[in-house]
């Protein structure tokens, strides 16, 4: 049988053969040295490119219809990315020189012969920088051969000059400085990873965002605006050397506004020819408070029950501690006071006495206790604070100037702070700029952080009262609003020789800090004024809070207190 | 004897048992006949798959330059929320600031009420 169909079976033989030794090569190739070859295909239709995620956005946001309490939908952009493109030319590929200068340099308004000093070389040249997209477009339509664009991302500020202290910017090395921008970098800029790229038949696997967060503000663009534009106003009126003015929610702490003057153009820092400018005073300088110091004298005492609201001191215009001698402002001599006149008068020998009815450790554990020490913890960039090493000394004359804002150094947002915890009955907040951050779907909010009661709320209550009647009847009459009950201080301060002892003849420092409604407050405002060409602060600074406070009060249509004669 | 025929016996039953007769050419036009209907099921599956690739990638395009524009639409955005533009741009259409704000007070015995 087998030598009958030897050639069949021959022929079906060498097929079989053929057969094994091409499935065992294969067995050899796919699952022998199956990853050497997924490794050598992979190589050869993939490729890796280093990516970096696109910088978190900063947005500030309308609090009209919550009265400040959180921010709704209406958000403007105040920091963004934005591409770019730079136009370059490969100079071989070029083939009419003369008609492409004449037409990139027709379409932007250059010299001819500009252009054509950039084509000299027979490599490579950079035309132009920072083209929009739509001007890209108009170019592509030229339809030149030879010219070429590489985009690149750069960080962009819509609104300028609007917050820029409070925003900051990124530098040249693609860092947050100052402000937000530096206190958030970690968190806003975007990660590096690996792109691998692929060819051939397939598709995009989902990718892990590589982009930085998001940070939404608790600044409501609108009161940002306003206090600017009064702190503009107030340059061109009282020719202020500069100033600052805080909006807070004084029972959470949300940062409304942050206001400094003078302000720079976010898109144009390297233009600015000091670097002060970019520091933000409100949290970034220090500065001796004056007489808006008095109603924490007033409460300690309070809080000690060492005074009641109707108790009475006689003020001969003078108090002497030591050799020394404190005299009122302007030499003023005001008789039998009470609690209360000494703050509606500003009675700096009243605030003396009052302070000298508790201990110094009582009192300085009192600054302590409001934050006068240490930072609050705001989340802005390069806040300071001081010590206050001479009062911790602890000499007679030391704690007896304290007592009215003088040999003690603060910023404004620490007596913001504080007087947070009178406004609101006693507890202390802590401030905050960014009320939320996202991350695609992931949103992370701000809770608010309120400690224990640093004062009673009965103290709080009778140091409020006090500060109506300071407005009612007293220094403060400038910043009254028809209908409303408003608490204030005024303060006009000297201003301490840098490097030296005294204080300056010709410079003060004018303030006025209040709250409003003053027994249900929504806002609390700090108005501070470097060396306004007017006397006292009861011309420069409580008039501003008038105008921002009534504003405030239009913007989220808050109720009077009580009815106004027509 | 019986050795050689017990013997004689197991073999013939050892063929008898031995594997089915197999036809070849019907096993080998099968083969031939599997083989053409894989070949031509791979040209159509890896020709589906392409274009599935081919309109992935397109959407894919098309979903970049979107978001490109989209860019671009919101630094646009960004552009006209700018704060000094608006002002102007009231003072302008002759809109005034609020200076004041009446309010209301509704009594307790009202009829009607708002929502």
């Amino acid at each position: 049988m087998w030598k009958k169909n030897w050639r069949t079976t021959t022929v079906l033989a060498v097929f079989f053969l053929i057969g094994a030794a091409v499935i065992s090569r294969l067995f050899y190739l796919q699952v022998l040295n199956h990853k050497l070859y997924q490794a050598h295909a992979l190589g050869q239709q993939a490729g890796f490119q280093e990516i970096k995620g696109a910088r978190g956005n900063i947005f500030c946001a309308n609090s009209q219809d919550s009265k400040g309490a959180s921010g709704n939908e209406e958000i403007k952009s105040m920091a963004i990315n934005r591409d770019l493109w730079t136009l370059s030319a490969s100079v071989k590929e070029i083939e009419n020189k003369e008609l492409f200068a004449e037409k990139l340099s027709s379409y932007f308004g250059e010299p001819k012969d500009f252009v054509l000093s950039k084509l000299e070389n027979d490599s490579y040249a950079v035309l132009k920088k920072d083209i929009s997209a739509e001007q890209l477009a108009e170019i592509k339509n030229m339809k030149l051969k030879g010219l070429y664009w590489q985009k690149s991302s750069y960080r962009y500020y819509p609104q300028e000059k609007l917050a820029s202290q409070v925003v900051g910017f990124v530098g040249g090395n693609e860092e947050g400085q100052y402000g937000l921008e530096g206190f958030y970098e970690e968190i806003v800029k975007g990660k590096t990873g690996i792109l691998e790229d692929k060819r051939g038949i397939t598709t995009d696997e989902a990718q892990i965002s590589l982009d930085g967060s998001n940070l939404y503000l608790t600044i409501d663009c609108n009161i940002q605006f306003e206090a600017e534009s009064l702190l503009k106003k107030a340059k061109e009126k009282i020719d202020i050397q500069s100033g600052q003015i805080i909006v807070i929610k004084p029972d959470s702490g949300r940062v409304v506004a942050m206001a400094n003057y003078p302000l720079f153009d976010l898109n144009q820092y390297s233009k600015e020819q000091s670097m002060e400018i970019f520091q933000n005073s409100a949290v970034q300088k220090l500065f001796e408070p004056g007489s808006i110091m008095k109603p924490f004298t007033m409460a300690i005492s309070l809080n000690e029950g060492k005074i009641g609201p109707d108790d009475t001191f006689t003020d001969a215009g003078f108090i002497k501690i030591g050799k020394d001698v404190i005299y009122n402002f302007d030499h003023q001599k005001y008789g039998q006071r009470t609690m209360s006149g000494i703050l509606e008068k500003s009675i700096n020998t009243g605030a003396v006495y009052v302070s000298q009815l508790v201990s110094h450790d009582t009192f300085f554990d009192y600054m302590k206790k409001f934050g006068f020490t240490e930072k609050t913890g705001i989340d802005l960039q390069g806040e300071v604070s001081s010590r206050n090493e001479e009062l911790r000394k602890g000499s007679q004359m030391q704690y007896a100037t304290a007592s009215f804002g003088q040999g003690i150094e603060l910023t404004p947002i620490q007596i913001v702070r504080g007087f947070c915890a009178i406004a609101n009955g006693g507890k202390l907040i802590k401030p905050y700029v960014v009320e939320k951050i996202t991350h695609d779907q992931d949103e992370v909010p701000t809770n608010p952080q309120i400690s224990n009661p640093v004062i009673s709320e009965k103290t709080a209550t009778e140091v409020t009262k006090m500060m109506v009647n300071v407005v009612e009847k007293g220094f403060g009459d400038q910043a009254k609003i028809q209908g409303y009950y408003i608490a204030g201080k005024t303060g006009t301060a000297e201003v301490a020789i840098e490097n030296g002892k005294g204080y300056y003849s010709d410079r003060t420092i004018q303030s006025f800090i209040g709250f409003a409604p003053a027994y249900n407050p929504q806002f609390l405002i700090l108005v501070k004024l470097d060396n306004p060409k007017v006397p006292k602060s009861s011309l420069s600074a409580a008039p501003i809070f008038k105008d921002l406070a009534q504003y405030i009060i239009n913007y989220w249509h808050i109720p009077p207190d009580y009815e106004t004669a027509e | 004897m019986t050795s050689i025929t017990f013997a004689y016996a197991s073999i013939k039953k050892l063929n008898s048992a031995a594997l089915p007769a197999v036809n070849w050419k019907v096993f080998s036009a099968a083969s031939l006949f599997l083989i053409c209907t894989l070949l031509v099921f791979y040209v159509f599956w890896v020709n589906a798959l392409m274009n599935s690739t081919y309109v992935l990638n397109q959407f894919e395009k098309q979903l970049k330059a979107t978001a490109d524009e989209s860019r671009n639409l919101e630094v646009a955005l960004a552009e006209t929320g700018f704060m000094e533009t608006l002002r102007e741009k009231t003072t302008q259409m002759n809109f005034e600031k609020v200076s004041g704000i009446k309010y209301i007070q509704i009594a307790e015995n009202s009829v009607a009420r708002a929502k």
